[in-house]
């Protein structure tokens, strides 16, 4: 057996693995209904929630981005520590305990009915899916593209990239038509242990293949770069304004509102198990950045001629040239569960607001439940193909899309406070989507023209310029135009004050 | 409690908000400001400077969180009469 057999034996296993866990009786319920296949009605407990929100929230940039991300700026990386810890902490224990009070409340399927369940129906409810839809597209294509490389090369070229794309398309497409968001979470919760041991294993790996210790790979690449030691990092990525907003405003803010985090939130048994994963979650998180450091700086020692997006692919390159073939594919497959376990996550929560707020709304409103779920399917197939085309076409496009996501979804954020957090402040439909639109245009111009408008010194991320915008207009607009039914808002309120206003 | 506090779900409502509230600012006050004075080319157990102020940090701002977390649902269930 030539050496690359391994590797295809080792992640025909995995795929075997995450095929039973997706589709297994586990993932079956006896209804047929919207809110049991989209989401899970009666809801998942601590454990399992605990690992799918993690494996979905470790995208493919964990597995290999992460250690491209080492190589080329060294510890600016460090940066994500503020992420994993302000997502879980701020926005899941706050937000995210809040989005399951109501969606348990009011059993929500979807972002968007939460949003018009407060503000009212109507275009409304199109605008914010569609809105969310064009956003979410770039990210699901950025996470099959990392783990398809991955694949690529840890067979030596005899999987091509466009085979392995479809490989993962079609393994998310049998699991998530089959079993819909139990499929997707069973998975993930078997995609994060694996990924886990992985990427530790790999750092052991590395530290073996250098030799030594921490202390040695530190002094190496002392050595070699002294500036991936520290901030900003060689390309001086890391500014002051960079630190700043990045990890908070780039990421944190969004990355708990995406339509996935939705579902998760919705599909949780109670809001204690949501704010006890908001808890706890953020150890995982960070957990996986560690050996992510070890295996970025390893691959630089071995490959530090790599420069620009050749050093995402500084992991592979060190799998392939001094991996044993068996361990190449335990990585292998690990970074297709960090990939997928985000993707099929995506999937499933796009198709259900193609499926409710497109179909069900505009296209077929007296549909059987049966009906809408078949519909849901076809849509799951619809988005994974996209998918598989956009990744396996213009990447420089996609890296700039995902930019262009995290601004997109963070201008929805004043529309989600308004709704989870009451303030005693007026917020009103027309104004946030003023909100929204104002913001985005002004995170679109700083994003492509922020180089030419503003001095170094506050060159700060899209996103938080897209918030500085949104948050007054919203409130402007919204003092001068039709508050939202006084009725619907009084019972979101009462909904909210008894789980977490109760009188002390 | 006031009205207003009473109504405002901003505003943390009891000691053990205000102290999760209070420990999620500084800790994040820490890794966001304090990295810039750490900003050396030193190894702390072999890692950089940087990566273990940030990582030490946020093991911190974790654990406080979660004590306070774990205090305000024991509050909550109190209240609750389970």
């Amino acid at each position: 057996m030539e050496s690359w057999h391994y590797t295809v034996a080792i992640v025909i296993l995995y795929a075997l693995l995450i095929l039973w866990v997706g589709t297994g009786r586990w993932t079956k319920v006896g209804r047929v209904a919207m809110d049991d296949y989209f989401k899970v009605a009666p809801g998942f407990g601590f454990l399992v929630l605990y690992l799918g929100i993690a494996g979905g929230f470790h995208t493919a940039f964990a597995i290999p981005g992460s250690m491209g991300f080492y190589h080329a700026h060294g510890v600016a990386f460090a940066a994500n520590i503020l992420w994993t810890v302000f997502t879980p902490l701020g926005m899941i224990y706050f937000i995210g305990s809040r989005i399951t009070c109501l969606g348990r409340k009011f059993n929500y399927i979807t972002p968007a009915d939460m949003l018009v369940d407060y503000f009212g129906d109507g275009k409304f409810r199109v605008f914010i899916a569609i809105y969310t839809l064009s956003c979410c597209i770039p990210l699901m294509t950025a996470n099959v593209t990392g783990p398809a490389r991955l694949l690529s090369s840890g067979t030596e070229g005899h999987i091509s990239y466009i085979g392995a794309l479809l490989i993962m398309g079609f393994m998310v497409m049998i699991y998530v038509t089959s079993s819909g968001i139990r499929g997707v979470t069973w998975t993930t919760v078997a995609q994060a242990v694996w990924m886990f041991v992985a990427v530790w294993a790999a750092a052991f790996w590395c530290l073996s293949l250098i030799d030594g210790d921490l202390l040695t790979l530190f002094n190496r690449i002392q050595e070699t770069r002294p500036e991936l030691l520290t901030l900003p990092g060689p390309q001086g990525l890391a500014t002051p304004q960079w630190w700043a907003t990045f990890p908070v405003f780039g990421i944190a803010l969004y990355w708990a509102i995406l339509p996935r985090g939705f579902m998760f939130f919705y599909s949780a048994r109670d809001v204690k198990t949501t704010k006890k994963i908001g808890l706890t979650v953020g150890f995982y998180l960070m957990a996986l950045y560690l050996p992510a450091m070890v295996i970025g700086f390893t691959a630089f020692y071995y490959f530090p001629e790599l420069v620009g997006s050749d050093a995402d692919n500084s992991f592979p390159l060190l799998l392939a040239t001094y991996a044993p073939a068996w361990f190449a594919g335990l990585i292998v497959a690990g970074g297709l569960a960090a990939g997928m376990s985000s993707l099929d996550a995506d999937t499933n929560a796009n198709s259900a607001m193609l499926t409710k707020d497109v179909y069900a709304s505009f296209i077929k409103k007296d549909g059987s439940d049966r009906h809408y779920i078949t519909v849901g399917r076809i849509f799951v197939v619809f988005l994974v193909a996209i998918t598989v085309l956009a990744a396996a076409r213009d990447w420089g496009l996609v890296v700039l899309m995902i930019g262009v996501t995290a601004s997109m979804i963070t201008q929805l954020l004043p529309a989600v406070l308004a709704v989870t957090v009451p303030m005693g402040i007026r917020f009103t439909k027309v104004g946030v989507t003023s909100g929204i639109i104002a913001g985005l245009t002004a995170s679109m111009l700083t994003r492509f023209y922020g180089g030419e408008i503003f001095p170094s010194g506050w060159r700060f991320d899209p996103s938080f310029w897209g918030l500085v915008v949104n948050i007054p207009v919203t409130l402007i607009v919204s003092r001068f135009t039709t508050p939202p039914d006084a009725q619907a808002v009084a019972r979101i309120r009462a909904a909210l004050d008894e789980e977490f206003r109760r009188s002390k | 409690m006031t009205d207003s506090e009473q109504q405002n779900h901003l505003l943390p409502q009891t000691l053990w908000h205000r102290l999760y509230l209070g420990w999620f600012i500084l800790c994040f006050l820490m890794v966001w400001v304090g990295t810039w004075a750490v900003n050396e080319p030193i190894a702390v157990m072999g890692l950089p400077l940087v990566y273990a102020w940030c990582s030490g940090w946020g093991i911190i701002w974790l654990c406080g969180c979660l004590y306070f977390g774990l205090k305000i649902e024991q509050e909550d269930a109190a209240s609750r009469g389970d």
